[in-house]
């Protein structure tokens, strides 16, 4: 059996602090939660800053653009001729144009929905979180087995934190 | 609102600035409201129940005030996307308390720019033929348009946009939820989508918004490149002109940069935002224009001479009928003093710190950049092909009074705006104050 806590801080260093010493704990889960990016203070805490993969979500999304509005335009052209006096039916400069555009709205369509994607947003159960993480607290989730939870609440407390917040995990 | 940051009090402040309003916040808006309503719905109103008749526009010149308008706002539209996507990649950090009024200036006044094609459309309820769809008629849209590349063009910057604009503010509608009541707090806990602020959605959130502003910096290029070969891929003297692009492109950044000056001011009066919004804001755009207006007096001054030196009797007519009818001369000259003699006293450090002075310089070269759209176009179009052909436009008091109209309900939009979503951005201000730690408390 598993349970979440939540500990608050008002400092962001004191909150790193007691992140890092219950890493020795058997731990499942370990989050920060934060009111502004902690990328380079956290490092070491945040598996996820290695990885990059909404740029592929961008990129592939920005060559489908590109070919789309290729095929688009020069499809349409052929499907619909609309002859002009001997000049080529499909024209390359209006090509390049619509593709340019298709490729920036795929491209931003792609990445916004690869954020989606890969933040994890739109829960569809409630999560654990405090009002004040959003304001001006710092804050570490963990969920631990239930057994080792006092211990782990002993740290946080010790580390500074003014607030502790147990949760079920069917909470 | 003058007290060292901190993120409570940053907290406070823009809650403060979306839910305690004023009545006299909202007699203004009343009246901005009612005056857009007067001078600009019911005219429009007016205009599809007569016809396009009640218009200036008759042959050659069917593009008149409504297309100079169109192009204004395209203008203005650029400079608040741009600003906020560039400034970010290069870390700018007084782009912080001002990206998000300028985004938000970008999508009102795309809007006002989408409508201005409508109004000139005639025909307005049969606006979806521009889009290329399969129809019964079988007909579709020519790829080959200029007016086509402007349907693309501007469609994926109004997405963009909407989404750059949206997407900077999740992080805040989710801190902001659980601190205001009613509609405005089941609007931002549906709009955040169950952001926490977790390492991954950061990390996430920040590599996104970077590829966001590498997409849209040549966007923005490209949006106004394309609204210049409206004119420039015609073959009409005065607009078929190879330095369109960069041209417009200038004038738009130029006019963009002078609408967030009038914004930020109007908010830093109303707000009293100075803490947020401070002198070195101002000092730093200010550089920023007097760059915009030398590259755009350049510019115009090379559009001239190549026209001279061309000496062909099409464009001589051209730059007769534009520099030395009294018609238009007065206006060239306005144009010029307010785009380029005006702004060069912002070479001077006093004027660029100084708010009013801004606002003042802004408003000029506002009603400069308006005046160049107009001298582009209506010093051409009537002047057209052959002598026989040529006929003098002058607007009716329909489009006068549509073009005032738009200027009201494009404020009227943006303080709609500020009292619905944080104009100063919670997060960045943060990251601005910088991580509370041992050694001081934020």
């Amino acid at each position: 059996m598993t349970q979440t806590v939540i500990g608050l801080f008002p400092r962001m260093d004191t909150m790193l602090t007691s992140a890092r010493r219950v890493r020795i704990y058997d731990i499942e889960e370990i989050t920060l939660l934060s009111p502004v990016p902690l990328e380079e203070e956290a490092e070491d805490l945040l598996p996820e800053k290695k990885k990059d993969p909404v740029r592929f979500y961008t990129f592939f999304g920005s060559l489908t653009g590109l070919f789309a509005g290729a095929l688009f335009a020069v499809g349409v052209s052929i499907l619909y001729p609309l002859p002009r006096g001997g000049r080529p039916i499909a024209v390359i400069p209006p090509t390049l144009i619509i593709s340019f555009e298709t490729l920036i709205l795929f491209g931003v369509l792609a990445t916004f929905g690869g954020f989606l994607l890969l933040s994890g947003l739109i829960p569809t159960k409630k999560r654990p979180w405090h009002n004040r993480i959003g304001e001006d607290r710092f804050a570490v989730l963990i969920r631990v087995k239930e057994e080792q939870m006092t211990a782990i609440e002993e740290v946080l407390r010790e580390g500074g934190a003014e607030e502790i917040i147990r949760f079920e995990d069917n909470d | 609102m003058k007290h060292h940051l901190t993120y409570k009090g940053v907290h406070e402040d823009v809650l403060r600035m979306i839910t305690r309003t004023g009545p006299a916040y909202y007699v203004v808006l009343v009246i901005v409201l009612f005056c857009a309503i007067a001078l600009y719905f019911l005219p429009w109103f007016y205009q599809i129940h007569t016809g396009q008749g009640v218009t200036g526009l008759n042959s050659p010149s069917y593009w008149g005030l409504y297309l100079v308008n169109f192009i204004f706002w395209v203008g203005v539209a650029h400079a608040g996307t741009l600003i906020s996507a560039m400034l970010y990649i290069t870390e700018t950090p007084w782009r912080r308390a001002i990206h998000r009024s300028a985004e938000a200036m970008t999508l009102f006044a795309l809007l006002m720019a989408v409508s201005f094609i409508l109004v000139h459309m005639g025909r307005v309820w049969n606006f979806y033929w521009v889009f290329p769809y399969p129809n019964q008629r079988t007909l579709w849209t020519s790829f080959i348009s200029p007016l086509m590349f402007d349907v693309f063009a501007i469609n994926t910057y109004f997405i963009s946009s909407l989404i750059f604009l949206y997407f900077g503010m999740i992080p805040d509608m989710a801190s902001l939820q659980h601190r205001v009541t009613g509609w405005r707090k089941r609007l931002y806990t549906a709009l955040s989508l169950g952001w926490r602020g977790t390492g991954r959605e950061w990390h996430i959130w920040g590599k996104a918004y970077m590829l966001f502003s590498v997409l849209i910096i040549p966007l923005v290029v490209s949006v106004h490149s394309v609204v210049s070969w409206d004119f420039a891929l015609g073959i009409i003297p005065g607009l078929m002109k190879t330095i369109f692009a960069p041209y417009f492109v200038t004038g738009a950044l130029f006019s963009g940069f002078a609408g967030v000056v009038l914004l930020v001011s109007l908010i830093r009066w109303i707000f009293h935002t100075e803490s947020y919004i401070t002198e070195r804001h101002y000092d730093r755009i200010g550089i920023m224009l007097l760059v915009l207006s030398l590259i755009w007096s350049y510019l115009t001054a090379l559009e001239t001479i190549t026209g001279l030196h061309a000496e062909t009797s099409f464009e001589m007519e051209h730059l007769r009928y534009k520099f030395l009818t009294p018609r238009f001369s007065y206006p060239v000259g306005f144009m010029i003093f307010a785009n380029t003699i005006l702004p060069l006293a912002l070479v001077v450090r006093r004027v660029r710190s100084s708010v009013a002075g801004q606002f003042i310089i802004s408003l000029f070269i506002i009603a400069g950049m308006w005046l160049e759209r107009y001298l582009i176009i209506l010093t051409a179009v009537p002047r057209k092909y052959l002598p026989y052909a040529w006929h003098d436009y002058y607007p009716s008091w329909v489009e006068i009074s549509i073009t005032a109209g738009a200027f009201f309900l494009f404020v009227a939009l943006f303080m709609l705006f500020m009292k619905v979503f944080p104009v100063i951005s919670l997060t960045e201000m943060k990251e601005d104050i910088g991580l509370p730690t041992a050694e001081g408390e934020r």
